[in-house]
């Protein structure tokens, strides 16, 4: 059995709004629901940031969600966004939950790249810093899934060093090739070879990063890298976007999509696909 | 050491300006669900009883009842020593919600569950209120 993404959310993306993580939380795991057809009463579980201001603890007293019996949280970091769809489905791949949600949201300022990390990288940019949003996901086991639904093909975890921390450490996990070994064996997991990749949604458009993904997850040049790079929504959000995203390419008739996260720090990504 | 300033609130944010601001007026500020009607506390972005997201705000009567207190013999920080002991009373506003804070204007064993109180203010600094409670 395996797990589907059966419905997804999204707050408008803004920047200074007067507006607080919780409410942005709330509205996102409320259109989410939406989207998937569920209501508050059938969700049993969530996956969360660690750091994310709203915990498993408070949603029964700002949204009435009073039958969570699964929750666990991944490293806040712009590479754990996959990582929270990947525990998410060993949740429900366990029978642990029916109805899980994966959650995020931000309302503060992400502290931009020091500089010294920047150099490293070769002087590439990290934009979409400032946003203020919330995503959310509802995941589900395959047979329960409903039309509309994307399977979790495969994942990966890989825990790197953070880069802005430990540039050296970093640098040392890459030479060992870490990523692109946990890479290797999430496509040899699933089934799936790099060629199949129709689209990846890779964290950070359209910066360097994108360039350690694509040696990282071996990216072949027929693969639509970033679709929905250009605007000032996109890859933001810590990477839950890049998730949004993937699944909307896979309804719209991708058979295959990536979403690797950011590769500066604890990373993940995940493989999502089509039914057929 | 009675001159220690007592500790204020951490600053209000967007869920929770309302609150505060109407503490400064000396109008005790709750939430209330457009949806089913229940009023809630302390401030947050939806309803624990519905669910639903849309909220309105409105001005409590300050009236309510004692529903439980404690009193506090030894000060857990200096600034609350001049005032031992008294009180700190569980309030069941008249709208249903709970609040805490200390009661004023009785004497710490003469209170009972259930005595009628009504709101009155502490203004700790230029710009800070808090509820506190007396006898009604």
């Amino acid at each position: 059995m395996t797990a589907a993404i059966v419905g997804i959310g999204r707050t408008p993306f803004t920047s200074g709004a007067d507006v607080s993580a919780p409410a942005l939380a709330a509205e996102a795991i409320a259109a989410a629901l939406r989207d998937a057809g569920r209501t508050l009463d059938e969700v049993d579980g969530v996956v969360r940031f660690d750091r994310q201001p709203l915990w498993e603890y408070d949603l029964p007293g700002v949204m009435r969600l009073h039958g969570l019996h699964v929750y666990a949280a991944v490293p806040d970091a712009p590479g754990s966004a996959p990582a929270l769809i990947r525990l998410a489905t060993t949740a429900v791949r366990q029978g642990l939950g029916r109805v899980i949600v994966a959650y995020h949201a931000r309302a503060d300022a992400r502290p931009a790249l020091a500089a010294e990390v920047q150099a490293a990288l070769g002087g590439g940019d990290e934009p979409g810093c400032l946003v203020q949003g919330g995503c959310a996901l509802v995941l589900e086991a395959w047979d329960a899934a409903s039309a509309g639904a994307v399977r979790v093909l495969g994942s990966m975890q890989a825990a790197i060093p953070s880069a802005a921390r430990h540039l050296d450490a970093w640098r040392s996990s890459r030479d060992a090739g870490v990523v692109s070994d946990a890479a290797r064996r999430m496509y040899a997991a699933a089934g799936i070879t790099p060629i199949d990749v129709d689209v990846a949604c890779l964290y950070t458009h359209p910066g360097i990063l994108v360039r350690l993904a694509r040696d990282d997850f071996s990216l072949a040049e027929r693969t639509r890298v970033n679709p929905h790079a250009g605007g000032p929504d996109a890859a933001a959000l810590d990477g839950m976007d890049d998730l949004l995203e993937a699944v909307r390419q896979v309804r719209g008739g991708a058979r295959v999509a990536l979403v690797a996260g950011s590769p500066l720090e604890p990373t993940s990504a995940v493989l999502l696909g089509a039914p057929a | 050491m009675t001159s220690m300033p007592p500790p204020l609130p951490a600053p209000p944010g967007p869920d929770t300006r309302e609150f505060w601001d109407g503490c400064r007026r000396h109008e005790l500020r709750l939430q209330r669900c457009v949806d089913c009607g229940r009023a809630r506390f302390s401030p947050r972005p939806g309803c624990p009883w519905c669910g639903a997201l849309r909220t309105e705000w409105f001005t409590a009567s300050g009236r309510g009842r004692v529903y439980s207190w404690t009193v506090v013999h030894r000060p857990t920080l200096p600034a609350f020593e001049s005032r031992l002991p008294y009180a700190a009373v569980l309030v069941q506003l008249e709208e249903g919600p709970f609040l805490v804070g200390q009661l004023r204007d009785r004497a710490p064993d003469a209170i009972a569950a259930g005595l009628p109180v009504r709101v009155v203010w502490d203004d700790v600094a230029a710009d800070v209120s808090l509820p506190h409670w007396r006898p009604a």
